[in-house]
């Protein structure tokens, strides 16, 4: 029952904000799938050249001299 | 979305792209999947976080959310690097700036960190001052990413950070201060110390001011001891 809190502080400190499912509310990895497919299908994404993949951008960056700018986002609620 | 909706959307943003190497992060709590909690890595606190990072994938600085924040970023983070390589080739003066720098933003252990600075000829008291707040800064991220999300290696953590805390190695930087108070609440928690946990909460309340996370963070934490 305390588990949420906890949970939530801890991830909040670890600058994760993310919080695990609860024990016995495994998640539904098929929807997860679905959401960041979905996502992936941002029209911005193509629109401002992003690259989805952290080491070939790292590649990128390197051959071209070029400062890596990241954008977190995510796909597991709005 | 106010970003994809705004700014990334916007017709100037593509020649800002193309100067940089924009890489879109998602977190989708899909099981092992590659770099789904990096932001947790980078220290960041929630989405959406913009950063500008070197070739080698190292924080330099956070970005601002408009166009305008977006290339003004850009260019004092290429600044930094031009400063760094200047440190690198031996200027003298650029030496401790870009070491405060790449200390704040986490690019040393604490033990690679002390070696560097043993290594400088003269370092002013101000800019010694700063820097061993740096490296309590250094420490505490340090222990937050091996912990991670293990409860146990968070309470050990904890349990440095109160001693750190006793010896009064209290960290400035906002994200750290928060990463700093969750540990030892954890660890007061742990030992079932409600004495330990008021002055936890009392203490962060202070601290944190009016930080959104900050306020979370002492929400959750007046819970907790309510609870203990």
């Amino acid at each position: 029952m305390y588990m949420i809190p906890r949970i939530a502080a801890g991830f909040l400190a670890a600058g994760l904000a993310l919080t695990p499912a609860l024990p016995g509310q495994e998640p539904d990895v098929e929807a997860l799938k679905a959401k960041l497919e979905h996502k992936l299908e941002s029209p911005f994404i193509e629109f401002g050249g992003w690259i989805t993949d952290f080491d070939v951008a790292k590649e990128k960056a390197k051959a071209e001299g070029k400062l890596i700018f990241v954008y977190f986002s995510r796909s597991y609620s709005p | 979305m106010a970003l994809e909706n705004g700014p990334f959307s916007s017709k100037d943003f593509p020649g800002f792209s193309e100067t940089v190497v924009p890489y879109l992060n998602i977190a989708s709590r899909v099981p092992e999947r590659k770099d789904d909690g990096l932001l947790g890595e980078y220290g960041g606190t929630g989405f959406p976080t913009l950063m500008f990072l070197d070739p080698d994938g190292r924080k330099i600085m956070r970005s601002g959310r408009s166009q305008a924040e977006f290339e003004k970023g850009r260019d004092e983070a290429q600044e930094f690097l031009e400063l760094v390589a200047k440190a690198d080739a031996g200027d003298v003066k650029a030496q401790i700036p870009v070491f405060l720098k790449q200390l704040e933003f986490g690019w040393f252990t604490v033990e690679e960190a002390r070696a560097k600075l043993a290594g400088f000829e003269k370092v002013s008291k101000k800019d010694l001052k700063a820097i061993e707040v740096l490296l309590v800064e250094t420490e505490v991220r340090g222990l937050a990413k091996q912990a991670g999300r293990d409860l146990d290696k968070r309470r050990e953590a904890g349990a440095r950070c109160a001693e750190m805390w006793g010896d009064k190695q209290v960290p400035e930087d906002m994200d750290c201060m928060i990463q700093f108070w969750a540990l030892i609440a954890d660890h007061a928690e742990a030992k079932g110390d409600k004495k330990l946990m008021k002055k936890v909460v009392k203490e962060a309340d202070k601290t944190v001011k009016k930080d959104t996370s900050g306020r979370a963070l002492v929400k959750i934490l007046e819970q907790r001891l309510k609870d203990m």
